[in-house]
């Protein structure tokens, strides 16, 4: 507004200084004659015309100013994974180490010198870390040292600072997992001039427009010398507009060739001049420029186009690697460099040499430029994006906070809590147990398909989401929208209720496994074990471990179904149930497998409802804070029960249906956990967690057709392999006081001797919370 | 109004001593020569000094949303230790103790809860559990829920005195 203003003065200025120049010539010229004002129609004529051009201009100018000073481009959201975070004691390959320095484009070098730059031998690392600018601190580029030892980390230290300092904690800049592209697809990374390489702007210049700092938007020496180039070939050779008649035609025209717009484009870029200074229409033009296509998606500027073809910042770019980007401002797709290899390395030798005859580069330094091969990346960097899956649950969790239009445009920067080295594991699990070793188990068992999520086990953090055994492809998102049978996965809630009832029932309650019927409304039913036998009186624990089901329905009917249904409010499920029937003790029910998470996520917290997210934090495009979802938790069970309860799960993974599969895992692993199968094999489920993690796992066909498979059978043998490559923290639960062990038959097990419950219980401050 | 500010006052007292404690207390156990040095805790101990001094800023600002910013900075630092090392009790108390001072009544009570379940019965953590019963009263008295402060206050007087005994 005040710019405006002020523009206006100046305007009105120059204009009356105009006036006053003709009177003085006026003045000078021919002496005063009393008749003061003679017409001549030629004046009104005159004015006339000046009026109509002034107007016209003007509107030019409104056009220009608006344009360059509002938001000049809508910007896509950008995801990010969870950083890699190194420090002394992590769990972690050298070769994983170096799989994630080159994804994030880092360079193998003998001798690291800059950013991005890195060193590995065997169990050592030297890295030159990028700067990056996080929720919490502005991490600096640093040089660090890193040792392995028994594929863990066994030192980090910070060479940055003159003397070796070990270092506590050293963080990789987050992996780019997703963008949210707006409307027309446009995508780009803004630079600033003050970034921008030196010998990516002399490059420029001296091909586009080597009078740039000199003219006033329009060179008539230009014109003039393409003109003469022209004629010369008889072919159009050389351009003669100005970087900001280039900018002009791109920012403000269209693309059609008439002699209006090449008039209001000359105007246009006048007026620009005229505003602006050399570096904002220099920046402006850096980050405007069209430089590549990948599929619906055009590549704009010079920071995503160095992402684009190197997979590395504008700033790391080498001489003949910025060479390269200015050769394609010609014709990006007639100099594409996977296209057309050949071609492009003959145009940025020849933008090279022209740097040399303009004494931009000296000949050594150019000879070496063009040495070096394109350097281009095989894959088109920040083009497609991996987890469709997950990306589909943080645009859900997006979309609470932020709308549609500021998603697409405002160049938001996304923090999410994806793990890509679990998320990989999960991923690479579920593929080859499917095809090689599940869909061959059973004859019925083909087309199988799968779900898997993988949580924080006290933060609720959502560390992995597989979907299908083709997780790269978005469709039908099983994790969040698969509604499946649950199965035996209910029995924690029946056990639990009848737990935090410590007077009646502890773990080697006897619990009746013998023939049971019960009138339905739909008849009577009677409830039968997998293996068709009844099995007596049975400990409390053994009947979950084992997962009987005449017992369970047995104490379900006994403690009451509203009673258990609130404990499945109480433990996360939203999901109303119109009626309640007696079949829901046996899982009847149908959850998505990310309502599974949640539900089981409070057990696995140990009684605390976690609401499960996937984004950390967000920023704004220039790094500022805009939003953090923080840890937020809410005891829903005491401690105690709960305890009891992962006992028994525990059991389940020793003596119980997962012990066959658990026996091949890591002893020194403690894990809880339980099988899921539902009526005639349709679904396998498995849920397992240990003090780092929680798993859900679920198993079966798109058309809801038996597939021959139980939860041991099928979905274990998946998180198997997935524990066994990712070899999680897995420590036994800490005895909560009020809990006390007691050996009973040679057996140690817990026992509730406090009668004191936990104050949140839901009987002090948390009462009527759910 | 005084009443406000007494328990201000009380707050920023146990808290500055807690989170000074807890610092020092990790410091040692990791300088110990019986304890292996456990070098994964020189991670967590580097964020809870940051969080320490995120706190501390905030508590010496005087405008509201600077103060904020400046406690969901010691937060951050907390929860990034906490992905570290998920059961260390004390990151627990110290994220209780930032959003006790933020008024944040029934999160503050529920982490303390948290870090009293991954206290257990280790004696290494009695002192943690009273401060956490101490924490759990004032919360308690935030909400004006008096039959949970005089609950919460009787637990840790009764730990208090099995422990100085």
């Amino acid at each position: 507004m005040r710019r405006t203003k002020t523009f206006q003065n100046i305007r009105r200025g120059r204009a009356n200084y105009a006036t006053a120049g003709a009177r003085r010539r006026t003045l000078h010229r021919r002496p005063p004659r009393r008749r003061a004002f003679s017409f001549r129609w030629y004046w009104l004529l005159f004015i006339i015309i000046m009026f109509f051009c002034g107007s016209y201009v003007s509107e030019l100018d409104v056009q220009v100013r608006a344009k360059f000073e509002g938001q000049r481009w809508a910007l896509p959201a950008r995801v990010y994974a969870s950083p890699l975070e190194l420090y002394t004691g992590l769990r972690l390959t050298p070769s994983r180490l170096s799989k994630e320095l080159n994804e994030l484009g880092y360079q193998n070098t003998s001798a690291p010198k800059k950013a991005g730059e890195y060193w590995h031998n065997k169990n050592e690392f030297l890295i030159i870390t990028r700067a990056f600018k996080f929720w919490d601190a502005s991490d600096l580029s640093r040089t660090v040292q890193i040792r392995f030892a028994d594929n863990q980390i066994s030192s980090v230290r910070d060479l940055s600072h003159n003397g070796k300092r070990a270092s506590p904690l050293i963080r990789l800049e987050p992996k780019l997992i997703g963008k949210i592209y707006p409307a027309h697809n446009e995508d780009r990374i803004l630079v600033r001039s003050g970034e921008v390489p030196k010998h990516l702007i002399d490059a420029l210049i001296a091909m586009e427009d080597r009078n740039f700092y000199h003219h006033w938007g329009v060179s008539v020496m230009g014109m003039l010398r393409a003109f003469v180039a022209n004629f010369r070939a008889g072919k159009l050779v050389q351009g003669g507009s100005t970087l900001t008649q280039q900018l002009v035609k791109n920012f403000y025209l269209s693309s059609e060739r008439t002699l209006k717009r090449k008039i209001n484009e000359a105007i246009m870029a006048l007026l620009l001049e005229w505003h602006y200074s050399k570096d904002e229409i220099l920046e402006t033009y850096l980050n405007e420029v069209y430089l590549g296509q990948s599929g619906k998606r055009a590549i704009h500027g010079v920071g995503l186009a160095a992402r684009f073809y190197f997979n590395r910042p504008l700033n790391e770019l080498d001489l003949s690697q910025l060479a390269l980007l200015v050769s394609l401002v010609r014709g990006a797709s007639l100099y594409n460099p996977r296209k057309h290899p050949k071609r492009a390395l003959a145009r940025r030798n020849l933008v090279l040499d022209v740097m040399v005859k303009q004494g931009k580069i000296t000949a050594a330094e150019a000879q070496h430029a063009k040495a070096m091969p394109l350097g281009i990346t095989k894959k088109k960097s920040e083009s497609v994006f991996p987890y469709p899956a997950f990306m589909a649950l943080v645009r859900q969790q997006l979309h609470r906070d932020y709308n549609e239009e500021d998603l697409r445009s405002e160049g938001l920067q996304i923090f999410t809590t994806l793990n890509p080295l679990i998320q990989n594991a999960a991923e690479k699990a579920m593929e080859n147990a499917l095809k090689k070793k599940l869909e061959k188990k059973r004859p019925k068992a083909t087309n199988l398909e799968g779900a898997m999520i993988v949580t924080s086990s006290d933060q609720g953090e959502i560390l992995a989401m597989v979907n299908g055994k083709n997780t790269r492809y978005a469709g039908f998102n099983r994790p969040l929208e698969a509604k499946r049978q649950i199965g035996s996965l209910m029995k924690p809630a029946i056990f639990l209720t009848a737990l935090e009832q410590y007077q009646t029932y502890n773990l080697i309650t006897p619990l009746n496994d013998g023939p049971y019927k019960l009138k339905t409304k739909s008849g009577i039913w009677r409830p039968k074990n997998y293996d068709h036998r009844y099995h007596g009186y049975v400990p409390l624990y053994r009947v979950l471990a084992k997962s009987y089901n005449v017992a369970t329905v047995r104490l379900g009917m006994e403690l009451g179904l509203n009673k258990i249904t609130h404990t499945l409010r109480r433990l996360g499920v939203k999901r109303k149930f119109n009626r309640l029937y007696p079949s829901m003790l046996l899982g009847s029910i149908t959850l998505t497998p990310l309502e599974v998470t949640q539900m089981y996520q409070t057990i696995a917290s140990g009684g605390f409802r976690v609401p499960l997210r996937s984004i950390r934090n967000v920023l704004d495009r220039n790094g500022k804070p805009l939003q953090r979802y923080s840890l937020s938790i809410e005891e829903r069970f005491d401690a105690k029960p709960i305890f009891l309860l992962n006992y028994a799960l525990q059991q389940v993974m020793k003596e119980g249906t997962g012990r066959y599969v658990s026996r091949t895992l890591p002893k020194e692993l403690v894990f809880a956990g339980k099988t899921g199968t539902t009526n005639n094999y349709r679904d396998s489920w498995f849920v397992g967690f240990g003090s780092e993690l929680l798993t859900v796992t679920w198993v079966g066909r798109d058309d809801n057709k038996p597939m021959g498979l139980t939860g041991a059978s099928g979905a274990m043998i998946i998180w198997r392999d997935f524990i066994k490559s990712v070899h999680p923290n897995a420590t036994a639960p800490i005895t909560p006081s009020g809990v006390e062990w007691r050996n009973i038959d040679g057996k140690d097990i817990p026992f509730i001797v406090d009668e004191q419950m936990g104050m949140g219980s839901g009987s002090l401050f948390f009462a009527g919370m759910y | 109004m005084n009443q406000i500010n007494k328990k201000s006052i009380l707050i920023k007292f146990i808290l500055i001593i807690t989170l000074i404690v807890t610092v020092e207390n990790l410091a040692l156990a990791a300088a110990s020569d019986y304890f292996k040095e456990d070098s994964s805790s020189s991670a967590v101990k580097a964020l809870l000094i940051d969080a320490s001094n995120a706190y501390k800023r905030g508590m010496q600002e005087t405008d509201p949303v600077k103060k904020n910013q400046a406690f969901e900075q010691a937060a951050a630092s907390l929860e990034r230790a906490l992905r570290i090392n998920p059961r260390q009790p004390t990151i627990w108390h110290n994220l209780a103790g930032v959003r006790l001072t933020q008024g944040d009544w029934m999160r503050a009570a529920n982490l303390a809860t948290k870090s009293n379940m991954h206290a257990g019965n280790d004696p290494k953590y009695y002192e943690l559990r009273i401060r956490n019963w101490m924490l759990i009263t004032l919360a308690c008295e935030g909400m004006g829920d008096m039959t949970c402060a005089r609950e919460a206050r009787n637990r840790a007087q009764n730990l208090a005195q099995a422990l100085y005994q």
